[in-house]
């Protein structure tokens, strides 16, 4: 409760005096009365009975201090919560469908039109600006902190693309920088060591073991001390490098003294894919940069999110593939399509026995053999518009893997052709 | 807005020029290297850089003599089976990077040339097992120096086996086969694993029956790190390959010991001006104690509570050695004069002076010696309290240096509490503990202490003296007064009263709480809170907010900022009077995630997506019935689509197998 209260009285400071309050922070550090147990209103003493002195609060600025004094809050899981929450047996939401509503359909690239014209942080403008500026005022001091053989890591909500970018921009403009997009699906360690290999350190040769690649590595910098190269890997604990091996790796770049590596985590669960001893190796001093920007390129990746699967694309590039069949062949896929449509919502649906469908398509005088459809299939498989399943009972199955109301637009456009 | 926005690839380079420009120029110097506070912080942080390593060599070549020395004289005798040394290392594994360069050094030095250290992940197969250990024995004879024409001479990795170290070996000493007798001079091949359990237990068997085949050529010494306890090896290695290996164990010790060591040998003396206070200095041993025990680790953080304390202000380069104080005074400018005047320890205990400069550089002399005096005197302390029953001030030196650091110790109730035990000790055991202390005192001149121990060794012949008798009068005095006739109840009141009248004292106890007494003033006297001494802040750091810089707070970072945005925002819209509130001004995603708390399990999208309109899209027109079928603005529709996809990337949520639900991931607000 405590807790409550100071912050309170920490916003009356801060609302009562802008300079007070920058003062404040910067004057802490040598004020003996200021310490953790300090009651709240002596907080307050400490910053008007000080103001006075506020010569050294000037001299000061070209100095990188600057801890964010108002961390002092801890989370704590209460426990009762799992209860009320995960006790019931069975989870009941309503029938509603998110698909009815009829905007529902957007693609990636109206949402991102969308998303730029409404300005996301008009909410607050000011405070962001606010919020990035406090942020960015710590530049010097994480230059300072990477030269002494810490390694910094940045967290918080909110992107950190764009004070990263900032970053490399103003500090490190003329010296050589890796960007690692940690969120990037197809990244492998390979890919990274690759790049110090070959394009920071220009080697002609590069081991294709990895863990050889990396003891070039090391060897190269450790006998070049006057060289140093900077890694800035947005989301370390992105999904293709979140396995043990590549962190290890990273580790081992990141003990040695002259690579430095500025780092961010997003994900609520990220700091615990270290263990000890690659912790260790990391050194990393973290820094809260919460910036509340929404994290629009990371999740522009991201092929699970349900909501936002770019379905026209998938649409265009269903009907680019149409477009050049054959005639029969379109009269195949779309028997397929229709049969899916209708059974489709079943139960157990298993998918189009391949008896079946061959007989279906023998009637309608498409194909004449076994064969000749199944030389069909292939072409749909290769472009993913058909998978093959085999049941327990051998039977094969065939099933289009997109979405029916998908498949409903596409039937709508061609069976009217 | 950044020029990276492919989205076909996930590694950027940035490069002006070529690498073999970058030479020298921008050279890996500090962007404050000109700065005077930066030079002090260098000089005071190789000083205690060097002499931390000075310690380790000392610790550790202490303690892996006797593995050294087994070493060398594995192969005097004849062998059939692999010498094995298993070292005993402790779980805190950062710390054992300095244990094994140094066991490597001392092999390295008075046994053998050969040695190949195996780590985990050059050793996933049998294959990149040998190679890689026989590639460090081959190559190592040559210096690594990794331009073009040295690369030449090394071995190809795929040429290494162990029929070619035998080639090599022969080469180098001889064939062992023919001249048997000569075998205990030659140059034994160690091959260290120093993280036992984390290797491939496969790959480790066949390595060992390999091996075992030849040693009658090769004298092959295995050296095992392990973290747990023996039991280990027996685990991973089945009989018939453990029957090959000839184990002998090895202790080291503790790290908590070897904390305290460098706590009381490096930081907490001289050398080190700078000084962490009471709260800072227990957080770092809890981080220690709590989290890895890794040694490493808490001189990292201490280096860390170094660099925030000296970047904090210019002023922060009057914390330096005492010799160098002048100079760095000369340097300061008038500003920085001004500050050090501000300072509350020097406005509170120093008046305005004409010269403040020789004042300051008294001030700061003074404080060196208070900081002495400090350390000798909590040493002192130290050997009067630490064997005491239930130890009220801590058995270890930081322990009291960190309670005289977050208060006065001389009123701490552990300090109190210690010292009426000290006024129960019996004449021997108080003896020896004040000698003990005035052994220490020994080792240091100063007219001062030279005083104090003269005192202390009067105190302890009186002590000599002094005999358990009591003065015989006030006995008599009480046998009278019972021998008088009385009744039961009389006799009961009198016997109370008795226990009640002070008790006699003898010389003894005289002489003893006289000791005591003067223990006391010079406690008193010495160990007072450094912050009543000007200039405090000069030396000590103390701000504990480095916990979250050092630690993280991720967590609980992200959580308030989804719960409470006005933390950070500073704003009076988003302030909320309870934390269930929502309100329109809040960010997206704060809205999405304070109302995906309301839910159970599942989540439905649609509903999810008609609670978030509600909220920022208020339908305030008069038709209350179709506000339902309101259709979305796009709008409002892609910040839902955003911000539900932001919870997803932070691992709130997860996707569904049915397309209109999510899980949630997370219970509890």
């Amino acid at each position: 409760m405590s807790y409550n209260i100071r912050k309170r009285l920490k916003n009356v400071v801060v609302e009562s005096d802008e300079e007070e309050k920058d003062f404040e922070e910067s004057a802490s550090d040598y004020s003996p009365s200021e310490s953790e147990s300090a009651s709240s209103s002596s907080e307050l003493e400490n910053s008007s009975s000080e103001s006075d002195n506020s010569s050294h609060v000037e001299s000061s600025k070209k100095l990188p201090t600057k801890f964010r004094q108002d961390e002092d809050h801890t989370y704590i899981i209460k426990s009762d919560d799992y209860f009320s929450n995960c006790t019931k047996k069975k989870a009941v939401t309503s029938n509603n469908k998110f698909t009815d509503v009829d905007t529902s359909r957007l693609e990636q690239g109206k949402l991102q039109d969308l998303l730029s014209s409404y300005n996301v942080t008009v909410k607050h403008n000011k405070q962001l600006k606010q919020v990035a500026v406090e942020n960015r005022d710590q530049f010097s001091k994480w230059l300072y902190i990477l030269k002494e053989g810490f390694n910094v890591l940045l967290y918080g909500l909110g992107s950190k693309i764009k004070i990263l970018n900032e970053f490399r921009e103003k500090c490190l403009g003329n010296l050589p920088v890796l960007v690692v997009d940690g969120f990037f699906p197809n990244l492998s360690i390979k890919d990274i060591v690759t790049g110090i290999v070959n394009d920071i350190l220009e080697l002609s040769d590069n081991p294709t073991n990895v863990y050889e690649a990396c003891d070039v590595i090391i060897n190269k910098m450790s006998s070049r001390r006057n060289l140093c190269f900077y890694m800035i890997v947005h989301n370390i604990e992105g999904e293709p490098l979140k396995n043990q091996q590549t962190q290890t790796l990273l580790s081992k770049l990141a003990a040695v003294p002259n690579i430095h590596i500025v780092a961010s985590i997003d994900h609520i669960s990220a700091p615990l894919i270290w263990v000890n001893t690659q912790l260790s190796k990391f050194n990393f001093v973290w820094y809260n940069v919460t910036s509340f920007l929404p994290y629009l390129r990371e999740t522009s990746f991201e092929e699970s999110s349900i909501v936002q699967q770019p379905k026209a694309l998938v649409l265009s590039s269903l009907n680019n593939v149409f477009m050049s069949l054959t005639s029969k062949t379109k009269d195949i896929y779309l028997i397929m399509v229709k049969y899916q449509l209708e059974h489709g919502k079943a139960k157990h649906y298993k998918g189009f026995a391949f008896k079946k469908l061959y007989g279906v398509c023998k009637e309608g005088f498409l194909v004449s053999t076994d064969l000749a459809l199944r030389s069909q299939l292939t072409e749909f498989v290769d472009h993913e518009m058909v998978k093959i399943k085999r049941s327990n009972d051998g039977v094969e199955y065939l099933v289009i893997p997109i979405d029916n109301n998908v498949l409903q637009q596409f039937v709508d456009k061609h069976s009217k052709e | 807005m950044d020029t990276n926005l492919t989205i076909s690839k996930g590694i950027f380079v940035y490069k002006t020029k070529n690498i073999a420009d970058y030479k020298r120029k921008d050279g890996t110097d500090n962007v404050f290297a000109d700065q005077l506070w930066y030079q002090s912080f260098k000089s005071v942080w190789t000083k205690v850089e060097q002499k931390i390593e000075i310690l380790n060599d000392e610790m550790f070549t202490g303690l892996l003599k006797n593995l050294v020395d087994s070493v060398k004289s594995s192969f005097n005798e004849k062998v059939t089976e692999v010498p094995t040394k298993t070292l005993l290392t402790g779980i805190n594994m950062p710390d054992h990077v300095a244990l094994f360069s140094t066991l490597c050094k001392e092999i390295k030095k008075s046994v053998t040339p050969h040695i190949a250290v195996l780590h985990t992940e050059h050793c996933s197969t049998l294959k990149n097992l040998v190679e890689s250990a026989v590639d460090q024995f081959v190559n190592k004879v040559h210096s690594y120096e990794s331009d073009g024409d040295e690369l030449k001479s090394k071995i190809r990795k795929t040429y290494c086996t162990f029929a070619f170290l035998q080639a090599w070996y022969e080469s180098l000493h001889g064939s062992t086969n023919s001249k048997r007798k000569t075998r205990s001079v030659a140059q034994p091949l160690v091959i260290i694993i120093p993280d036992f359990e984390n290797f491939n237990e496969k790959s480790l068997q066949d390595f060992i029956l390999i091996i075992s085949s030849y040693l009658n050529v090769l004298p092959i010494i295995l050296i095992f790190g392990i973290a747990t306890s023996v039991n280990a090896i027996h685990r991973s290695l089945p009989f018939h390959v453990s029957s090959k290996i000839n184990i002998q164990v090895f202790n080291t010790q503790p790290s908590h010991l070897y904390l305290n060591r460098i706590i009381e040998s490096v930081l907490l003396t001289e050398d080190c001006p700078f000084h962490i206070g009471g709260k800072v200095f227990q957080c770092f041993t809890d981080i220690f104690l709590y989290y890895d025990l890794s040694v490493q680790r808490f001189i990292k953080n201490f280096k860390y509570a170094m660099l925030e304390h000296y970047s904090a202000h210019s002023i922060m380069a009057l914390c330096t050695f005492s010799h160098k104080v002048n100079r760095v005074v000369e340097q300061l400018s008038d500003d920085d004069l001004a500050a050090v005047k501000s300072l509350q320890s020097v406005r509170d205990h120093i008046e305005g002076s004409d010269n403040f400069e020789e004042t300051l550089i008294q001030g700061v002399q003074h404080f060196y010696s208070y900081l002495s005096m400090f350390h000798l005197y909590l040493k002192c302390l130290h050997s009067l309290v630490h064997s005491l029953p239930n130890c009220p001030l801590g058995k270890q030196v930081r322990e009291l240096y960190s309670t005289a650091t977050s208060g006065e110790i001389t009123q701490s109730e552990g300090y109190i509490e210690a010292f009426k035990l000290l006024g129960f000790h019996s004449k021997q055991e108080l003896t020896e503990k004040v000698s003990g202390m005035c052994l220490i005192l020994e080792d240091h001149d100063g007219d001062e202490i030279q005083d104090v121990l003269a005192q202390l060794q009067e105190h302890l012949v009186k002590l000599e003296d002094a005999t358990t008798e009591v003065a015989e009068e006030p006995k008599l005095g009480g046998e009278l007064m019972l021998s008088e006739k009385m009744n039961r109840l009389q006799l009961k009141q009198k016997l109370r009263e008795l226990t009640r009248a002070p008790k006699q004292l003898s010389n003894y106890d005289k002489a003893r709480a006289a000791l005591i007494q003067y223990l006391q003033d010079v406690f008193d006297k010495y160990l007072r809170h450094p912050s009543s001494v000007p200039f405090y802040e000069l030396f000590f750091f103390n701000n504990l907010s480095i916990r979250q810089v050092l630690l993280g707070s991720h967590r609980s970072a992200i959580h308030t900022a989804l719960n409470n945005p006005s933390y950070y925002f500073h704003c009076d819209c988003c302030k909320l009077t309870d934390d269930g509130r929502i309100s329109a001004s809040m960010p997206d995603i704060s809205i999405l995630y304070k109302l995906h708390l309301e839910y159970g399990k599942l989540i439905n999208l649609y509903d999810w997506l008609q609670a978030f309109v509600t909220i920022v899209d208020p339908y305030i027109d008069s038709g209350e019935e179709d506000a339902e079928n309101r259709p979305v603005s796009p709008e409002v529709h892609a910040r839902f689509i955003q911000g539900v996809a932001d919870l997803e990337f932070l691992g709130f949520i997860k996707s569904y197998k049915r397309k209109t639900h999510v899980v949630r991931l997370t219970w509890g607000g």
